[in-house]
């Protein structure tokens, strides 16, 4: 048992909020929309609102549970909770990828959080360019400029280049807030973000849906249209329905659906199973875990499904989102400042627009740090100073590494597929493993309702144990073969890029000695966990 | 906007509302967690749980 319980959240909403926080991110606004456009609009809902039921909820409530059962065990870290649940050493090695997944993740998601922050500065300060027409060249250039992506090392070349200050800024911020802990960092500044949030896509909501039809010469382009060409129906020529969902004929969509409900609801990332474990025995996890889907979702569906795809269609047209569909950056900022730029008092609304962006951004960052955290604290006995500042230097090291390879956004690209993709695919469907078949459906459920204030559905049973592994590994499974298989000989694949590609081998290179650090570290913590236990007279696992 | 359009919009953004107003209802008229640890027993660690 590691020594004690450190921090605990403070308040049953703050925890919900928090999670929430983690989940509701740029995917929610940015790539949720267009992908339900391009993948048959409203028939896009029926795989995914299935996926949310087969895989998103129930690994919602494993982690919850997992993390809270560790916790009362007193681990808080992804190796320590696999640790006591298995009560094998060895399988705190699975722990690995849920701390490499969210720090790698942060490495990259922290440049785009300061994008966030930038593109909000200069819509206030009046710093964006402008454009005439349908023309998104100027935004393209302005944001080649900004990041860099027409050669590597060019925002660190000699000068202090605005995208560094604001990812310093956007750095600083995320640590402090982790400085000052569970309850007065995260907790506190979830609870003051997440509403704002809301508050302010409902502003721009309302806005969109107020456009009516803003250019004559296009009467076409109305809001009306701009909603039907997110929600209505879009069955291929000669087809039907089934046509378009049949998994054999068309595989894409069930693929993308699931992506983005396991991306958006940010379930195999390790990080919910980190925030339950600071739960009391008694708190709830049932009805915590629902609500913070249900907050994820309604961001998603209800805010994202109506804002970014009808505003984009309006200003823009269709082909302008077909282009960037699927895409978060391409549709966040390429395609969006665009309309902006046509809306009215749209420097206004673009600033509101980036600043939620932000705000929903750094909730998600701050989640990926406290795994990391809670595992060196608990690890090596480090205090949150110097876990911090340790994890400070190697996620600012992995941060520059991203800025600097930033031709064409390879090192970005790269780590965001084989670690935020394949990564947490693996985390997900271990996690799944461990609650059904490890703790067992019926142990699981038992600890699950402890403290619950509403009911799993029985029927839940068989889909954790049964039906998530096996809709994950199938998933899984097509989407390597997709990837990996049937585009490895394709020019720009990930297969090729790593075989042909100088930065793409650079930053796998940088991962794989990322993970075997990182294995040693957990090796080095077992080993502590196992003479404390020894010390104590409770014998190793 | 076509009819399937109204169709899956509605059905998507209502099923989405409700669930989060359900959740959020049940959560905020809960008793409060002060009240709650009246009730429950002194949190001590008795190290018994494995």
């Amino acid at each position: 048992m590691a020594e004690l319980k450190k921090e605990q959240w403070a308040t049953r909403i703050g925890v919900i909020m928090a999670v929430a926080g983690s989940a509701v991110g740029l995917g929610n606004f940015l790539r949720f929309p267009g992908l339900a456009a391009k993948y048959g609009g409203g028939a896009f809902m029926i795989p995914y609102f299935i996926s949310l039921l087969l895989i998103g909820i129930p690994i919602c409530w494993c982690e919850w549970t997992l993390g809270r059962y560790g916790g009362q065990r007193g681990y808080n870290s992804a190796p320590g909770i696999f640790r006591v649940l298995t009560k094998s050493g060895g399988s705190i090695y699975f722990g690995v990828l849920a701390v490499i997944v969210p720090l790698v993740i942060y490495m990259y998601y922290v440049f785009i959080e300061s994008w966030c922050l930038a593109y909000a500065w200069y819509y206030l300060t009046g710093g964006m360019p402008q454009s005439v027409g349908t023309d998104t060249t100027p935004f393209k250039q302005f944001f080649a400029d900004f990041v860099g992506t027409g050669d590597n090392g060019l925002v660190l070349g000699g000068r202090l280049s605005p995208a560094v200050v604001f990812l310093l800024v956007v750095f600083v911020m995320n640590f402090y807030l982790i400085y000052r802990g569970l309850s007065k960092g995260i907790e506190t500044f979830c609870k003051f973000a997440m509403p704002s949030l809301i508050f302010f896509a409902i502003l721009v909501l309302i806005r969109v849906l107020t456009l009516g039809t803003p250019n004559p010469e296009f009467p076409d382009r109305n809001v009306s249209n701009g909603l039907g060409f997110m929600w209505n129906l879009k069955v291929p020529e000669g087809g039907s329905v089934w046509t378009l969902l049949n998994p054999i004929h068309n595989p894409e969509i069930w693929l993308q659906a699931a992506g983005q409900i396991f991306f958006s609801l940010s379930v195999g990332f390790g990080i919910v199973m980190t925030y339950a474990s600071y739960l009391r025995a008694k708190d709830d996890v049932v009805l915590s875990g629902i609500s913070a889907t249900a907050t994820n979702e309604f961001c998603e569906v209800c805010l994202g499904g109506l804002i970014t795809v009808p505003a984009a269609f309006i200003f823009l047209g269709g082909d302008a989102i077909t282009n960037v569909a699927g895409s978060s950056l391409g549709m966040g900022f390429l395609t969006l400042p665009a309309v902006f730029e046509r809306m009215p008092i749209g420097h206004f609304f673009g600033f509101i627009w980036f600043f939620l962006l932000f705000l929903a951004a750094i909730t998600s960052s701050l989640s990926m740090l406290q795994p990391v955290i809670a595992f060196l604290e608990e690890g090596f006995g480090l205090a949150r100073r110097a876990s911090v500042t340790f994890l400070g230097l190697l996620t600012l090291i992995g941060s520059f590494f991203v800025v600097y390879f930033s031709k064409d956004l390879e090192a970005l690209d790269t780590m965001d597929f084989w670690i935020g993709q394949v990564g947490i695919f693996l985390l997900g469907t271990i996690t799944v493993i461990f609650f059904g078949w490890v703790l067992g459906i019926e142990r699981g459920f038992e600890e699950a309702h402890r403290g619950a204030h509403i009911r799993i559905p029985g029927f839940f049973r068989f889909i954790i144990k049964y039906l998530s592994p096996l809709y994950l590994i199938s998933i899984f499974s097509l989407f390597i073969y997709q990837n990996l298989v049937v585009k490895a000989t394709e020019e720009g694949s990930y297969v090729w890029r790593a075989l042909y590609k100088h930065e793409t081998q650079i930053t796998l290179g940088f991962i794989l000695i990322l993970i075997v650090f990182f294995t040693m570290l957990v090796n080095l913590a077992g080993k502590r966990w196992r003479e404390r236990e020894a010390s104590a007279g409770g014998g190793g696992l | 906007m076509e009819t399937s359009g109204w169709i899956f919009l509605l059905v998507s953004c209502s099923f989405v509302t409700i669930l989060t107003v359900y959740c959020f209802w049940k959560v905020l008229s809960l008793p409060s967690e002060v009240d709650e640890d009246l009730h429950a027993p002194l949190d001590i660690d008795t190290r018994d749980l494995e």
